[in-house]
């Protein structure tokens, strides 16, 4: 294999690993500060203690996230130096201010953890994690604007060669920026959403600690993932809308239409035949492609004939369209129905197969995430900056790039098995406890916000206590001592 | 030359100064408390720990932002180091990562525990030889840049004089100011025996300093002959680092140096910073010494003017941001009563570790 073939794997996967972390950083600042408002209007304890043990996760991830996030600051430097000298006359400008609302989000982060116990108000506590989800929402967002200015490059004009008239705010508003960032922001709370929705489902049927605790867990989880599911419909929509105008051989190897046609069919899943140029065994649905290109059911869609061969991005991505389509719908199907029933018909929500379904789409939205962003990188091949850069133009001309490929993947490795582990083992060792009351979200049993070798954290229930398993009650008829609101000060 | 493509080599070698400074306290400490571990010093260990948890994090978006400046204000640079540099900075960001992922767990579980430890001590002291390779590759000749094709000498690279005494220099001085650093903070504390722990550290690691100070030089001159004429020229100045110096050494001898720490470490920093400012301004006109000036590397002026507006309103957020960080968390708090307030600084030493073990 060459060197660029590495390169692309590399970079490939220090993409693939840092999206997990950032995804989730996106989007649970938003889930922790609903849980903590919802813990304050409710005077629901539950609530209280679900936003400080989701914080916990959150700070593991945010410094995981920082670190990944620093590889690929410097590895699209390194691994692409041809893209960087032209991407840093044009499009330097969302990386110099994603800068900000990182520090932001650091510092907020701090004040927000820190603050727990510090400010007395939980008004004003809670106002501290409204600058996380901005800045959180934000500094992922900037980057995506990169990635926009990749597939739909604008903000200069080339002469000869030479880079002209560059105007870095038309690079950042680029044509399919507002379409990119819509769908990756939507779909963020959808991932993170379901996750913890599939974490509350495996607590339900293992039975671990409070039962009352995961119902509301599920039910935020959901509430989160429905919303985002709904929306994400429109934004994907959109995005196969803005592929049609910017990109339409990425949207002709995606959906595997050979031949330029009017009402062109939608050819869903199927073998693709390369050398007939045909697909076998996709279920066709006429006129339905033409419809989500251009609004018209008799519209044309361009085919790969109109494109040399050469030009052409591989196949493959037919099939994680397809695949990320399938599970999007699948999970709109399940976020949607879970609150069907959840209205109509309450009781089926505890029957241990629905909580299986939940639980076992945990990773779906991830797994989604990963097909659409292969979709999207592979379907720009062999462009690095659309019809502006190849890949291989961009490529560094330094030796040891399989070398480190290898090293990295091993770290890549070792990150996140440790950090599954880490976390599992936290959790362990501050279990959930059997009854949420006011005391158990306060500083003692605080949900892992203390350290466990503190001598004077209340000892751990004991292992037979744990073991107890109760009967979960699915109605919730158990209400959770609510405590008085603490008098009002203002801190310092 | 063109003053914006000084206004920008003024912002970045700024940058570069700070973050310097900062990365030296941050690796340094990492340095010394596995350093104290192993010895099984808790009290240097608790004193190195206490600093290094909260800072890292921010020490490390300073480098993505110094990285961010020099490509958007010169993005040739992206060409010529990106391709020369990729295994010395490959291994730094692995080195970085391990480092920054053990200090987030190590307070997750058995603390302190061994394998975090030794990765923060190791990965604080190869950090800054690995990072330092930027500033060698562009003077030792190791790239050669020809109509826009670079050219690496991985021997030049990694054996040139310049590069081995600048990053034994940089690993040097990394466990010099760290140890001034945590020596006053020890003191703060009256922790005698750490702060005797720590004193001694960065008497030793200051001598060495020095002298390695004088081999930099030497390698300066069989590498780039200009730049050590040029910082001769500013001999006052060189001068006043070599003062600053001897004052932070002077102030380490003594014994008993309750009110003498803070006076080390101020003068250790000043020295140390002067150095790097001066280091970088007789390095001007080049961005690639010999071959690539500063303004041929600069970025259009669009972007420029852009970039400049970035991190003037940038700073309008951060600066408001970093003081209500320190209202909130860094002032002391105010004892309401000798009980309470016993209780109450139990829970924030504990609540400062969790909110820094996983950040």
């Amino acid at each position: 294999m060459s060197s660029v073939v590495f390169g692309r794997m590399l970079m490939a996967s220090s993409l693939a690993v840092h999206i997990v972390f950032a995804v989730t950083g996106i989007a649970l600042p938003l889930l922790v500060s609903a849980a903590e408002l919802l813990g304050i209007v409710r005077r629901d304890e539950h609530y209280t203690l679900m936003a400080r043990r989701w914080t916990r996760t959150m700070l593991v991830l945010f410094a995981v996230g920082s670190v990944t996030g620093t590889i690929v600051g410097f590895q699209i430097t390194l691994l692409w130096p041809g893209f960087m000298a032209l991407a840093g006359k044009v499009i330097a400008l969302p990386f110099a201010i994603e800068i900000f609302p990182f520090f932001v989000e650091a510092i907020f982060l701090a004040i927000y953890v820190y603050g727990w116990d510090r400010i007395r108000n939980r008004w004003l506590h809670w106002l501290s994690s409204l600058p996380i989800i901005v800045a959180a929402a934000s500094s992922g967002l900037l980057i995506t604007i990169v990635n926009a200015f990749m597939n739909s490059p604008a903000g200069f004009t080339l002469k000869n060669g030479q880079l002209a008239d560059v105007d870095p705010i038309a690079a950042i508003f680029n044509p399919t920026m507002p379409d990119e960032i819509a769908h990756v922001l939507v779909t963020a709370y959808l991932c993170t959403g379901i996750a913890l929705a599939g974490l509350a489902a495996f607590g339900l049927l293992r039975k671990r600690g409070s039962a009352a605790y995961h119902q509301r867990a599920l039910r935020l989880g959901m509430a989160a993932s429905a919303i985002a599911s709904t929306l994400a419909i429109f934004t994907g929509d959109r995005s196969a809308k803005a592929l049609a105008l910017y990109q339409p051989e990425k949207l002709a190897a995606m959906e595997a239409l050979f031949e330029s046609k009017y009402a062109a069919p939608l050819t869903v899943g199927g073998v693709i035949d390369t050398a007939h140029q045909r697909v076998i065994g996709g279920i066709e649905l006429p006129g339905l492609l033409s419809w989500l290109a251009f609004g018209r059911t008799d519209a044309q869609v361009r085919g790969l004939d109109t494109f040399a061969q050469s030009q052409w991005p591989p196949l493959l991505v037919h099939y994680t369209f397809d695949a990320m389509v399938g599970i999007g719908m699948w999970l709109g199907t399940l976020t949607l129905g879970f609150w069907a029933l959840y209205f109509l018909r309450r009781e089926w929500l505890s029957r241990r197969a629905f909580l299986w379904a939940i639980a076992l789409s945990l990773p779906l939205g991830y797994v989604a995430m990963e097909l659409g962003w292969m979709t999207t990188e592979i379907g720009r091949q062999p462009w690095i900056i659309y019809h502006i850069m190849t890949v291989a133009e961009a490529f560094t001309s330094a030796p040891y790039v399989p070398q480190l490929f290898f090293l990295f993947i091993a770290l890549y490795a070792a990150l996140s098995a440790g950090t599954v582990i880490v976390l599992r083992r936290y959790f362990r060792a501050h279990p959930l406890p059997e009854e949420v009351t006011g005391e158990a979200s306060k500083a003692g049993n605080d949900g892992g916000l203390g350290v466990p070798s503190e001598p004077d954290t209340p000892p751990l229930p004991a292992p037979a206590a744990r073991r107890e398993r109760r009967v979960p009650d699915r109605r919730h008829t158990h209400r959770p001592t609510t405590r008085t609101p603490r008098k009002v000060e203002s801190h310092g | 030359m063109d003053s914006r493509a000084l206004v920008a080599f003024g912002l970045i070698w700024g940058l570069l100064t700070i973050y310097a400074l900062l990365a030296a306290l941050d690796f340094g400490a990492g340095f010394y408390r596995w350093l104290a571990y192993r010895r099984g010093r808790d009290e240097a260990h608790t004193i190195a720990d206490d600093f290094l948890t909260p800072v890292w994090e921010v020490v490390n978006v300073f480098l993505v932002l110094l990285v961010v400046g020099t490509i958007g204000f010169f993005p040739l640079s992206a060409a010529i180091f990106g391709t020369s540099l990729l295994l010395p900075f490959s291994l730094a960001v692995i080195v970085l990562t391990v480092r920054g992922v053990a200090i987030g767990f190590s307070h997750l579980g058995k603390h302190p525990s061994r394998p975090y430890e030794t990765a923060i001590g190791i990965g604080g002291l190869l950090a800054p030889a690995l990072l330092v390779s930027f500033v060698a590759a562009s003077e030792s000749g190791a790239i050669t840049f020809d109509a826009g094709v670079v050219h690496v000498s991985q021997g030049l690279l990694w054996f040139s004089p310049l590069y081995l005494a600048l990053a034994l220099l940089a690993v040097v001085t990394t466990t010099h100011l760290s140890a001034l650093l945590l020596y006053r903070r020890a003191l703060l504390r009256s922790a005698a025996k750490a702060a005797a722990f720590y004193r001694r550290a960065a008497l030793h690691s200051g001598l060495v300093s020095g002298a390695l100070a004088m081999v930099l030089l030497l390698a300066l001159r069989w590498v780039a002959p200009d730049h050590l004429s040029a910082l001769i020229g500013l001999w006052p100045l060189l001068l006043a680092v070599a003062l600053g110096w001897a004052l932070d050494l002077w102030m380490l001898t003594h014994r008993n140096g309750a009110r003498r720490g803070p006076l080390a470490l101020f003068a250790g920093l000043s020295a140390w910073g002067l150095a790097i400012v001066l280091f970088g301004l007789t390095r001007l006109p080049w961005l690639l010494y010999g071959q690539v000036r500063l303004d041929e590397a600069l970025t259009p002026p669009a972007m420029f003017t852009a970039l400049i507006v970035t991190v003037a309103i940038g700073m309008l957020v951060l600066v408001p941001s970093l003081v209500l960080l320190y209202m909130v968390l860094l002032r002391p708090a105010e004892p309401t009563s000798a009980g309470t307030s016993a209780a109450s600084e139990r829970q924030r030493t504990r609540d400062r570790t969790a909110v820094t073990a996983g950040s």
